[in-house]
Order: structure tokens, then C-alpha cells, then sequence
């Protein structure tokens, strides 16, 4: 059998490795994003392992902007829209109403942590419009030109929820640091993880979270399957829980009660393809349709 | 003398698909900021995921061998029919995406788990616990050893096996002076297909064990924390992945020179 295959080695690996150092190099020089605004990285944004990334569409030449925008019901094409985790169940309302309203427009979402949305934005990821849990890691993709400017649509506070049935019977935020206390939080790189740190320290409370998750939805999970006694998240994941988790009260302190209040900016991202498109929907999400649905979801009118 | 033809296309088209395998491997290494690297390795971050991450998957890499082995050997004696259906169960894991594996274990050893609730009354709990971890990496990792040492207990030594038992052996001394000697070598394969598949959990940990630096963050979510970070933790990520590329690198040799011992 060796004896058979030994003249055939040589010449194959020789090629094998000049192909595979080109393939190599030819990836590494094409990989960065094309669009001048973005940062400079080394990795492509469409590996990310979001757990619920949705695909994403191509972009699309249709949707252009269109030269007319007092004539919305002309508008067509495929929105991209990234937005934090909290605004889950307002967002996917609002986008079934707009796409009733424009029967052409398609809107598809992405949902996660801010800073992962953000993250990939500036790796030239294909959104058009980002909707961002707090204004500093909205500042983090303007200060870079990657959304152009960004106008706030909804407010929400931080709060701590606990499962329906409060195993750890926690009625004050003091309670959390009780030993056996198992508390979920946010990394402190998202809106959601950064709030509940600002306020921890306001409280003069240290507090050893269970887990640091990757979005407010997977902390808002976690606590609605009863696998943890309280956690931070918004007041809008307690509205939208259907009894599911109970919100306790902050200590009756204005400083806490600020610190613990965000307000939530949308814009267009640089560089999109479909601006007409995501400039009608940030209007339509601070229209009526939009503000009756975001309250819904339990947000607060800036 | 004729050599075994081997067709063009297929060389081509193995050139091509063992370039889009390397390529974005070859691409990273590239893009990498090696000046960098060190300082961001050298975060506590870093190393307690290292840490962590090795010494988790080495735990469950020896829970699969002492469960794998056993249950290899009796898949490998049952009548084919039982071993089929035993096998299909077994495998579950291996076809299961990740996430649903976590959600699986979760419902299984969660606070409101089957199991779960009895050991919450005993004041046991796993989710967010080092131990998760280790129970992730084992539930999925496992069936690469089973499979890997049943395919060596099928191949061979039934007859030395039978000859050592009519000689008056006991089952366990034919296993430990005959059989075992023999699955040594598919034994080391699946090992490093089990480790390396321990390392590289990701989705079931992050859903049973959570995120937590030190206690359940290995390397895989750390990479995937710092990836979230808005831009300043990018060169962890980067760093990790590297480490994690080393690793695998240093994992197929490993299996590369037992192949070649076996051959």
C-alpha cells in the first residue's frame, strides 16, 4: 500500500500548501469592510454566535431612497433593523404595523445586547436603523460616524425582578446580598449589566452575580424558568412576562431611581442601503402607531 | 506496475474544500495583533478562562472515559438489533444542537427540573455551578469516545478473547489483559475528539451554566463576552481564539501521531 502511493505524495502536498497559504492570504485582504466609516478589525461581523441571530437579508438595490417621501405608501425593500433585547416585543409589533402599512417593505430584526449590536455596526454589519438600550453605547457607534444621529424614542428603568413565586422571598434591594441568593445580571459591557453596576454602587451594595449573560432577554429567560431567586432587568421585561416575574421596589432614593432610568435612542446606520425606508420607520416608531405599542410594552414617553 | 488511479476532479475539488477549511483559520492568525496578544492574555479574564476551560474538559473528558468505556463494551456485545437502538439513544447528544442540549439539561438538572427538584430539597444546585460546566462538556463530548471506542472493540480480538475466557478467565481479567490493550489506541483518538469537542462547548453551557468569569466562563465564552464588548475587548477575543487555535493544532497532532502508531 505505501509502496502504491508514495509518488503521488509529494507533488499534491506541495500544491495543497501554496493553495492554502493563497487561500489564506486572499481571505485576510478581503475581509475588511468595504465602507470607509467603519473601524478597522480583523474578524468579519457574520460569524457572531448570537444565539437568535435571524439571517440577514442581501442588501437590496429596490429600496433606494426614493425621491418622494410624502408618498410613503410607494415605499419598498428590505429593512434591517438592530435592536436591543428589551425592545423585542415592542419592535416586532411595530414591525408587523409598519409592513401592514407598506405591504412592499419587509422588516426583519435583529435582537441583542446593545453593545453586540453595536459591536457589529461598527464591523460593517448590513443594518440599516439601530435602536440602542442606553445613550452611551448609542455615543460608542456615533462617535465613530457609524449612525448618523440618533433621536431618543422611549424611556425605561432597571429594575430587579424576581420569579412569580420570589423563592428567596426578596422584598429590597438590600436582600440581594444575602448569602445564598442566586442573582443574575447582564455583562457589565450592555446598557442592562452597566445600569445595575451604576446603581449597586449608589446602593453601596457588592454583589456577587451568578452569571454576567449577554443580553437582558437571556437574564429575563432564566428568571421566567424560576433557575434563579431575582435579577436586574427592565421594567418593560417584568410588563411583558404576563405575571411571570414580580418587580420589587427601589429604596425610596432619587439618586437610585436616576441612575436606574435609560433612555433609549434610535438612528439610521451609515452607509445604509435603504435610507428613505429606515428614516419612515424611526417616524413611525415616535408615531402614534409606535408610541401605543411601545407603551404597551411598558416604555415611558421622553 | 500501476498505481490506484486517483481522478483529477477529486484532487481538485479536495484542494479547494481543504483551502476554505484553512483559510479563515490561516486568516485569523493573520489578522491577529500579535503586539497585543500578550498583554490581553495576560488579563485575569484570560487566564481564569484558560484555566478553567482546561481543567473542565479535562474532568469530562475522564467522566466519558469511565462511563464511555463500559457502555462501548456492552454496545459491542449486544445483539446487533438492541446495539442499533442503544447506539441511536446514545448518539443523541452528538445530533442535538447545542442550545437544545443546554435546554435539555436544564429541564433535567434545573431548580424545576426532573431531577433538579429533588436535589434543590437536598439543597443541591447545579445551573451557574463549575460543576454544570463539567456536566455540559461530559453530555455532549460523550458520544465522540463511545463511538470511537466501540469502532475499536468491533474491529478485533474476539478470538483471543474467547480462548483467554475457555482458558477459565474471568470476564474482567479477559477486559483488562486482552480487550483494553486493544482499544488503547481507538481509546487516545477519542479522547482528543472528546476534549476538543469539551473545549469548544459553547451553547449548552451558556444556557445551563452561565457566564460568570472564573466559575463557568471558559474560553468559548469568553471569546464570545469580549466579542460583545464595544471594541475595547476585541484583542481578547482575538486572543483567545488564537490560544484555542493552538490548541486544536496541538490536539491533531496528538491524534495524527496515533494514527500513524496505529498504521
Amino acid at each position: 500500500m505505501r509502496q502504491r502511493h508514495r509518488p503521488l505524495r509529494l507533488f499534491p502536498c506541495v500544491i495543497l500548501v501554496v493553495t492554502l497559504t493563497l487561500g489564506g492570504c486572499a481571505t485576510a485582504t478581503t475581509a475588511p469592510p468595504g465602507s470607509p466609516n467603519h473601524a478597522p478589525a480583523p474578524n468579519t461581523p457574520s460569524h457572531s454566535t448570537a444565539p437568535d441571530t435571524p439571517s440577514r437579508p442581501q442588501p437590496n438595490t429596490t429600496g433606494l431612497p426614493s425621491p418622494d417621501p410624502a408618498s410613503p405608501a410607494s415605499l419598498q425593500g428590505e429593512l434591517t433593523v438592530f435592536a436591543a433585547a428589551s425592545l423585542t416585543e415592542a419592535f416586532t409589533d411595530i414591525g408587523h404595523s409598519f409592513e401592514a402599512e407598506h405591504p412592499e417593505v419587509t422588516v426583519s430584526f435583529q435582537f441583542d445586547g446593545s453593545s453586540t449590536l453595536a459591536h457589529q455596526i461598527l464591523e460593517g454589519a448590513p443594518a440599516d436603523v439601530f435602536a440602542a438600550a442606553d445613550q452611551a453605547t448609542m455615543r460608542a457607534v456615533t462617535s465613530q460616524n457609524a449612525v448618523d444621529e440618533a433621536t431618543v424614542f422611549a424611556l425605561n428603568d432597571l429594575v430587579v425582578a424576581v420569579p412569580a413565586d420570589n423563592p428567596a422571598r426578596i422584598d429590597s434591594l438590600d436582600d440581594l446580598s444575602g448569602p445564598s441568593v442566586t442573582t443574575l445580571t447582564c455583562t457589565p459591557e450592555t446598557p442592562c449589566g452597566a445600569i445595575a453596576n451604576r446603581v449597586l454602587s449608589i446602593a453601596d451594595l457588592t454583589l456577587t452575580p451568578s452569571s454576567l449573560e449577554p443580553n437582558v432577554a437571556a437574564v429575563a429567560s432564566k428568571l421566567r424558568m424560576g433557575e434563579a431567586d431575582a435579577g436586574f432587568v427592565y421594567a418593560t421585561d417584568v410588563r411583558v412576562s404576563g405575571g411571570e416575574l414580580t418587580q420589587i421596589d427601589w429604596p425610596d432614593d432619587q439618586a437610585i431611581r436616576h441612575a436606574a432610568a435609560t433612555e433609549c435612542p434610535v438612528g439610521v446606520v451609515r452607509g445604509s442601503q435603504h435610507l428613505d425606508l429606515a428614516r419612515h420607520f424611526i417616524e413611525f416608531v415616535q408615531s402614534p402607531r409606535g408610541t401605543t405599542a411601545l407603551a404597551q410594552a411598558g416604555f415611558r414617553q421622553p | 506496475m500501476r498505481r490506484t488511479g486517483l481522478p483529477k476532479w477529486a484532487l481538485v475539488v479536495a484542494l479547494v474544500s481543504l483551502s476554505l477549511v484553512v483559510g479563515p483559520v490561516v486568516a485569523l492568525l493573520i489578522g491577529a495583533d500579535w503586539r497585543t496578544i500578550p498583554t490581553a492574555l495576560a488579563s485575569p479574564v484570560a487566564r481564569q478562562a484558560l484555566v478553567l476551560t482546561v481543567t473542565t474538559s479535562s474532568l469530562a473528558t475522564l467522566a466519558c472515559v469511565v462511563t464511555g468505556v463500559p457502555t462501548a463494551l456492552v454496545l459491542s456485545r449486544c445483539p446487533p438489533r438492541l446495539a442499533g437502538l442503544a447506539r441511536a439513544i446514545g448518539l443523541i447528544p452528538l445530533v442535538l444542537p447545542p442550545m437544545v442540549s443546554g435546554l435539555a439539561l436544564l429541564s433535567w438538572l434545573g431548580r424545576h427540573g426532573l431531577a433538579g427538584q429533588v436535589l434543590d430539597t437536598l439543597g443541591l444546585r447545579i445551573p451557574f455551578t463549575t460543576v454544570a460546566v463539567v456536566i455540559a462538556q461530559t453530555f455532549v463530548a460523550w458520544p465522540f469516545l463511545v463511538v470511537a471506542v466501540e469502532a475499536s472493540l468491533r474491529v478485533g480480538g474476539r478470538e483471543v478473547e474467547r480462548v483467554a475466557a475457555s482458558l477459565g478467565a474471568t470476564p474482567s481479567r479477559v477486559f483488562w489483559t486482552i480487550t483494553w490493550p486493544l482499544i488503547r489506541p481507538g481509546l487516545r483518538g477519542g479522547v482528543v475528539l472528546c476534549f476538543a469537542r469539551a473545549v469548544g462547548e459553547f451553547g449548552a453551557t451558556a444556557l445551563f451554566a452561565g457566564n460568570l468569569p472564573g466559575r463557568t466562563q471558559t474560553m468559548p465564552l469568553a471569546i464570545y463576552a469580549s466579542f460583545n464588548g464595544t471594541g475595547a475587548d476585541h484583542n481578547l477575543a482575538v486572543g483567545l481564539a488564537v490560544i484555542l487555535v493552538g490548541l486544536s493544532v496541538l490536539l491533531l497532532a496528538l491524534s495524527g501521531s496515533i494514527t500513524r502508531s496505529r498504521a
